[in-house]
């Protein structure tokens, strides 16, 4: 008489204590903003959950989540199309009170002013600890092209970085 | 020399993703090369940054949210019927005939048991009767039908 349920919510609960804090912090990070990172990683776990239900075994699920996380943060962007005033947002605020370290607030100031292509390459290696191959997986790319990419990326952050210490 | 394709390496070597053969031709290439020196200083200055601003963790109530909404979800109020319509694909009412028939079968095995072993019956006994009719009730009337059943069980 095993409730065929558990197996299931066991299942759930392993693969969100594992990922609960990456994926939120990969969504926040994207957006810059902490509800909108909220609604989206809740929105990821219901779909594992439903999802959960059809298939057992959803292949890599690693890459299954932070694929959708990924593509969610994408539309948001895409939609909300905003345009984002570095100096506003809260999340880069948030670290005079959180942290108060310049150099921090300088990387996230940095981060958030970056295209998304070249943002979420450094999320996921910078902050979420992917390596090059986990993150070819999410992104559908090869491993030189995420080696390629990061560097572009790192080239454009230090733009950024050095823009904004001059400012101050 | 083409500093570009060293400064891809540098910033490999930073992600620990550098082959060995290739650690080799930069440092060689670090070594005569001023301003791929100052390059590597100010990545390696952007990555101590962001290795200070640490992963911030979901939030308490996101995290509780979550869970009331997935694994703590109260079950569904069809799920036994639902398990027999997807198992055994029977009509609905034949599947409640089914269930009232089952219901009525069990409390009468009950009841036989109270006649004949009042006062002895061992208790594992009676819980597995419980458990029984409690898997039934539950999907009718959860509470109160459970209820009677609870009373049954205790005037043993
Ligand atoms: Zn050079």
């Amino acid at each position: 008489m095993t409730d065929p349920d558990t197996g299931k919510r066991e299942k759930f609960r392993e693969i969100f204590d594992r990922h609960k804090n990456r994926t939120y912090d990969f969504a926040l990070r994207m957006l810059g903003d902490r509800d909108a990172a909220g609604d989206i990683t809740q929105e990821v776990f219901l779909r594992l959950y439903r999802a959960i239900d059809g298939n057992p075994e959803i292949g890599n699920m690693q890459n299954w989540l932070f694929i959708l996380t990924r593509n969610l943060c994408l539309n948001e962007i895409r939609d909300s199309k905003k345009e984002i005033n570095i100096d506003s947002l809260d999340f880069v605020e948030a670290v005079e009170a959180d942290f108060a370290r310049n150099d921090v607030r300088q990387i996230r100031k940095a981060m958030s002013a970056l295209d998304a292509k070249y943002k979420e390459v450094l999320v996921l290696r910078e902050y979420e600890g992917f390596t090059y191959s986990e993150i070819a997986g999410i992104l559908g790319i090869t491993v030189p092209a995420v080696r390629s990419l990061l560097y572009k990326a790192r080239l454009m952050l230090k733009e950024n970085f050095e823009k904004i210490s001059i400012k101050r | 020399m083409n500093c570009e394709y060293f400064r891809e390496m540098l910033s490999a070597r930073i992600d620990g993703e550098l082959s060995r053969d290739e650690e080799a031709a930069l440092d060689e290439h670090l070594e005569g090369c001023d301003s791929c020196r100052k390059f590597a200083a100010a990545m390696a200055g952007m990555k101590e940054a962001a290795a200070r601003d640490k992963q911030e963790a979901m939030p308490a109530g996101l995290e509780e949210k979550i869970l009331s909404q997935t694994i703590k979800a109260s079950p569904k109020k069809e799920s036994v019927l639902g398990f027999i319509k997807g198992y055994y694909r029977v009509p609905r009412g034949l599947a409640w005939a089914a269930l009232v028939l089952l219901f009525i079968l069990t409390v009468n095995s009950f009841r036989g048991v109270t006649d004949k072993d009042a006062g002895l019956t061992p208790s594992v006994e009676v819980s597995e009767h419980a458990f029984v009719i409690q898997r039934v009730t539950l999907t009718q009337d959860d509470i109160i039908m459970s209820k009677t059943t609870t009373s049954n069980n205790e005037s043993l």
